[in-house]
């Protein structure tokens, strides 16, 4: 958006007061009508290599404590951000095979998910709220340990020096791969 | 208002990014009954069955969030759409749901406006850049990285600050035309020029070479380009140490460009060869100085590591090879001096120890045997072979050794006799046991223990059965073999271990394969992007596999073999898309369809040796005639996107207007008039009426010359055609056609007999064919074989004129000749069998009484002749025959034809090669008269020059047995009446 907002301010004049009419009117009468009653329950945020990330995604890492935003003014990018970089450390630690997660592990990482919630009731409104059966939750939380048994494997060295060689492989990958970023708001 | 809808989209697309989403009341409307799903694309409804076959919310069922990602996932996927989310609203009768689409815009058209009339700005440049790297449809998406992209154009012509404005027109259609108002500013200049170093020629000469100068405009591109050049130049004159380092700095507003050129010449490079020789052929590999442009240390050294190793490899063991380096006057004078040693000789090999396989089985495949140079290289290699020989077969623990000793033999020269002793110890013979499998929930041990006959991907079939010799690296590859028979299967997580035990003596090994099988997926849905005009059935009907049933590894494969071989897409790729569900997944088609029209041409000159008629005796005599030919091609497929396809070909052959082979040639006026065409009409059907099989329906229109007479048909015929492997297939049909002779020069004058010469006859005819081709090229090939096999009758019951039956049988091979370079040895058999069913005809005799008579004669046109540029070359057209055959010199054909043709094809350069045929062959009267005894041969010889078209050829064919009955040319520029001449397209066969 921020680039098509400086492409806009580029256009000519006439084209500029035409778009800017249309946008009016789209405001009023779609934005406006809408907004008594429709709500956007979904919607496309970010494809990474391939991968969607939808705000149901990040829906359901922030209420499921899988991502813990600070204190932003943007919760959505923050937690948005996370998950890219989660994804794109995904498709580095596919193609190594890192070690697999048993079940066991697997079963105690959804408990501690469960752990975080009231009750049955509410871990289940949750999941259903996101959109994500538990089994699929399940997936998730392999494929974090996953992740995690691979940054075990590269980066075995001093925490403090650990971090900033992660963050520099983070930023190699985001170079690296295609990422289609919708969320626009805040970013 | 022409604008107002695609603006509209985008402006949806703005305030769908800008609107904060909302999100607090998605749990009131969870377990809602769904009482409307609209998909909004463009501002406007769509009741696309692409879009809303899809979309797995349904009306009438409660809202899940599942279904809804799932949708979002879908739709995305399809390609079309840059953002698609999802709204709920309350409604009386439950929840109305909608998904709007913003579809993703392409740039259809790239224009620019503003000062183009500046220096060094090319608009065709600029817009070839653009396609070169974003395709001429880029999506409006990526203006951004296009504007850079042309700014980047701007600074290399020397307009560092270029102002650039784009803006997009959008057009109804969705698309857009992006617009660049161009202001490219002041251009800088190339101010001040130092040159740094110490160059090798002046200047004023280099800053030439270079081609800079102060006041030009500064190009960086260019200049790199003029440098790299010259280095290029310097190291072709043996100048490998030449570099050029450009340096730039700028004056404040970036106008003035100040450059710095170092340069460093470096010495030029003699390489010199002392000691012993080398073959001057190895030279350029060993030390390759030249190619590598460098003449480093290390380059250096492993130059004499290579002349090292490589003397050795012939056997001189002692071999050295050392360099200097020498420098003075600005030249380098490398060295290298080889000292060779003694050349060891292999007097005999000795094997012992092999009791238990016939050493007969892996000698051949040694390289130490006698006679041969000993080095260490091949004794290694040899020792792999024997052990891998004694592996396979089960002996698990073989071990060789090798040992030589001084020979016996005197040798001349500075050879060493070697006498190599070859020690085995076989061990002990190790064969599978039994075989046993755990885990395998899913697939029964009987089918995983071996393959059934009818298994399609041999690769699955483990090898290691009870009984056979146990080889060790066969274990894991059958593991493998049996995993992806799991993933065949749809099990593509599955992994197999492999165990054994090994008895206590070692002589069998009872094997274990421990799967898991881990989750079976499905395929969920099918999604198919990007297929503007083909029909979506066309391309369902190729998957191998339905939603529902296994995603296996090899339907995936074959899938997208089948549609890349519909020959309707540039590009086809099966995606598969998780979509965070573990056991079903999606299938993506993308595919890039291919334009619908093709169109091909082409022309050139045709030359063919020809019998005609003397104007002044009226004897049979031999012309050669050239005819500008020409071709033209056009079709178009994917009809109505149902892979229809429609084809028309047409060529031509330019005759001069009184040339014998155009009619009328008495006509004296000069030019050239249509003597041979062919007007070909075709329509393809593939799986026709829903069968395996695809349908042709043929027209022809055409005109032939031939020797002793010309022919003009029209016909029509319908086929049904079915491959059944990827090498075979069979097909059979109907057509009718209509042929009409003319210029007939041996018709019998007598007008009762004209019926048996059938100068006009309707043929209705039915045929079948078989045709096995593993040919790597149907035009020029150079591996493979092919064999086909015709038949036709016609009758009068289906509404032929005449009866006949007609068969052919063609057997050809192609091989690459071992050892030559994509030279080929090529090969053709061919035997023609044809019979007339009776038929009473009037006959008048001597006396001029007419009688009635059967006789079984075939039309002259559909008759076998023989001689020309495809058959037994050294004959003119048709000219070859026996007696039976040929009246008056004018051939008549006959019933039986057999053609045997061998060729040596040898490429000369990348379009150009030669050459040498044997060509043996004859036509017979009857079917009976086949005598081998009978078949004429000519050799010859011919070039070949390949051309987009395919190859062009001109060949020249000898007789190896003239006789007098021959006819001589007159004109020939040959030995008369003993060679023939063609220039024609394609191979001979």
């Amino acid at each position: 958006m921020r680039w098509q907002a400086g492409r806009l301010a580029g256009w000519q004049a006439g084209g500029w007061r035409t778009v800017r009419t249309i946008l009016a009117s789209a405001l009023l009468l779609g934005v406006g009508a809408d907004a008594t009653r429709a709500e956007v329950i979904d919607r496309l945020l970010a494809v990474v290599g391939g991968e969607l990330i939808m705000l149901s995604d990040v829906s359901a890492a922030r209420d499921l404590g899988l991502v813990k935003p600070g204190p932003s003014a943007d919760p959505i990018r923050e937690v948005l951000s996370h998950l890219i970089d989660r994804q794109l450390q995904l498709i580095e630690v596919e193609r190594y095979a890192p070690r697999e997660p048993t079940s066991e592990e697997v079963d105690r990482e959804i408990q501690n998910v469960r752990a975080r919630h009231p009750s049955q009731e509410a871990f289940d409104a949750v999941l259903a709220r996101s959109g994500i059966t538990v089994p699929q939750l399940g997936k998730r939380l392999r494929d974090d340990l996953r992740i995690q048994a691979y940054l075990d494997q590269r980066f075995s060295t001093a925490a403090d020096r650990r971090q900033r060689l992660i963050d520099e492989w983070i930023a190699g990958l985001r170079r690296r791969t295609p990422i289609i970023d919708l969320y626009l708001v805040g970013g | 208002m022409r604008r107002l809808r695609p603006l509209a989209g985008a402006a949806a697309l703005l305030t769908l990014a800008a609107a904060p989403p909302a999100r607090a009341d998605i749990g009131d409307y969870l377990g809602r009954t769904v009482a409307s799903v609209s998909l909004v694309l463009d501002g406007r409804e769509t009741t696309d069955p692409a879009f809303v076959g899809i979309v797995e919310t349904r009306v009438g069922r409660p809202l899940s969030m599942f279904e809804v990602r799932e949708s979002i996932a879908h739709l995305f996927s399809l390609g079309r759409f840059e953002g698609v989310s999802a709204d709920a609203s309350m409604v009386e009768a439950g929840v109305a749901l909608r998904y709007e689409l913003s579809p993703i815009r392409l740039v259809s058209r790239i224009e620019f406006t503003g000062k183009l009339d500046a220096p060094g700005i090319d608009v065709g440049q600029l817009r070839r850049a653009i396609t070169n790297r974003y395709g001429s449809s880029p999506r409006l998406s990526l203006a951004g990285d296009v504007t850079t992209l042309v700014r980047d154009a701007l600074r290399q012509r020397g307009y560092r600050r270029p102002g650039l404005r784009p803006r997009a027109d959008m057009r109804e259609s969705g698309q857009a035309t992006l617009v660049f108002d161009v202001d490219p500013g002041p251009r800088t200049i190339i101010g001040a020029i130092d040159v740094l170093g110490a160059p090798a020629v002046s200047r004023a000469d280099l800053l030439r070479q270079f081609g800079v100068k102060t006041g030009d405009p500064y190009e960086p591109e260019a200049l790199t380009a003029r440098i790299a050049s010259y280095v290029d130049r310097r190291h072709s004159q043996r100048y490998y140490e030449t570099q050029v380092l450009p340096t730039v700095s700028f004056s404040d507003d970036e106008r003035v460009a100040n450059l710095a050129l170092t340069v460093t010449p470096g010495p030029r490079v003699t390489v010199n060869y002392a000691g012993d020789s080398m073959p001057s052929d190895q030279l350029a590999e060993l030390v390759p100085i030249e190619r590598e442009g460098s003449a480093d240390e290390d380059l250096l050294e492993d130059s004499t590591r290579r002349i090292a190793a490589y003397l050795r490899g012939q056997g001189y063991r002692e071999a050295t090879a050392t360099f200097t380096r020498d420098s003075s006057d600005g030249e380098l004078s490398i060295t290298f001096t080889v000292f060779k040693g003694p050349q060891y000789v292999i007097e005999r090999v000795d094997f012992s120890g092999d009791v238990s396989r016939s050493r007969a089985a892996f000698e051949p495949r040694l390289r130490l045997r006698q006679g041969a140079p000993f080095s260490a290289a091949s004794r290694d290699a040899d020792k792999a072979a024997i052990e891998a020989f004694y592996r396979l077969d089960g002996f698990r623990g073989v071990r060789v050794d090798f040992y030589d000793e001084p020979g016996t033999s005197i040798l001349r020269g500075a050879r060493v006799p070697v006498v190599v002793r070859v020690a085995i110890v076989e061990g002990v013979r190790t064969v599978v046991g039994d075989v046993g499998f755990e885990g395998n929930a899913s697939i029964s041990e009987g089918v995983l223990r071996a393959c059934s006959p009818d298994e399609r991907d041999l690769r699955t079939c483990p090898q290691l059965q009870p009984g056979v010799p146990y080889f060790e690296p066969q274990l894991q590859r059958d593991s493998d073999a049996i995993a992806l028979r799991y993933a065949n299967l749809g099990f593509r997580t599955a992994t197999v271990a492999a165990g054994r035990e090994l008895t206590p003596d070692g002589t069998r090994a009872d094997l274990v394969f421990t799967v898991q099988e881990g989750p079976r997926l499905l395929l969920d849905h099918v999604l198919i992007a990007g297929n503007l005009r083909t029909n979506a059935e066309i391309i369902e009907r190729e998957l191998q596999i339905k939603p529902g049933e296994p995603l296996g590894l090899a339907a995936r494969d074959e899938s997208q073999r089948r549609l890349a071989a519909l020959g309707l897409f540039r590009q086809v790729e099966i995606k598969e898309l998780r979509h965070n569900s573990n056991t079903l997944w999606d299938w993506l088609i993308t595919v890039e369809e291919a334009p619908p029209t093709t169109i091909g041409y082409g022309g050139g000159l045709e030359g063919r040796l020809l019998v005609r008629r003397d104007d002044s005796s009226g004897a049979a005599t031999q012309k050669f005639e050239v005819a500008p030919r020409a071709f033209f091609e056009i079709g178009r497929r994917n009809l109505f996107g149902k892979n229809r396809s429609v084809n028309l070909s047409t060529s031509v052959s330019l005759y001069p207007k009184d040339s014998p082979s155009v009619p009328n040639s008495a006509d004296t006026t000069g030019g050239f008039a249509f003597a041979e065409y062919r007007v070909l009409g075709t329509l393809r059907e593939p799986r026709v009426f829903g069968t395996a099989g695809d349908g042709l329906l043929t027209a022809t229109i055409e005109r032939q010359i031939r020797s002793s007479f010309n022919l003009s048909r029209r016909g029509a015929a319908a086929q049904l055609a079915r491959p059944f492997t990827t090498h075979v297939s069979l097909g059979a049909g109907y057509q009718i056609q209509r042929t009409e002779l003319l210029d007939v020069q041996n018709a019998d004058q007598q007008q009762l007999l004209i019926d048996r010469v059938f100068t006009q006859v309707r043929l209705s005819s039915l045929f079948a064919s078989g045709v096995y081709s593993t040919r790597n090229d149907p035009v020029d090939p150079s591996a493979g074989e092919y064999v086909s096999v015709t038949a036709q009758v016609a009758a009068r019951r289906i509404g032929s004129e005449i009866g006949f039956a007609k068969s052919s049988f063609t057997a050809q091979a192609f091989r690459a000749v071992p050892g030559a370079n994509r030279i080929v040895l090529a090969g053709s058999a061919r035997l023609g069998l044809a019979t007339g069913f009776p038929r009473d005809v009037v006959v008048v005799d001597d006396l001029g009484q007419p009688s009635v008579q059967s006789v079984r004669d075939l039309p002259q046109a559909e008759r076998f002749f023989a001689g020309g540029d495809t058959t037994v070359r050294g004959f003119a057209l048709d000219r070859l025959g026996t007696t039976d055959t040929i009246r008056d010199g004018f051939p008549i054909g006959g019933n039986a034809l057999a053609i045997l043709n061998g060729e040596l094809r040898v490429p000369l350069l990348s379009s150009l090669g030669v050459v040498g045929f044997w060509d043996v062959g004859n036509v017979f009267a009857h079917v009976v008269d086949v005598d081998l005894r009978k078949l004429r041969s000519a050799v010859g010889f011919g070039l070949r020059v390949r051309t987009p078209i395919g190859p062009i050829r001109v060949d020249w064919g000898y007789k190896m047995d003239s006789r007098p009955g021959d006819l001589a040319r007159p004109d020939s520029i040959f030995v008369l009446g003993a060679s023939a001449a063609f220039i024609s397209f394609g191979q001979a066969f």
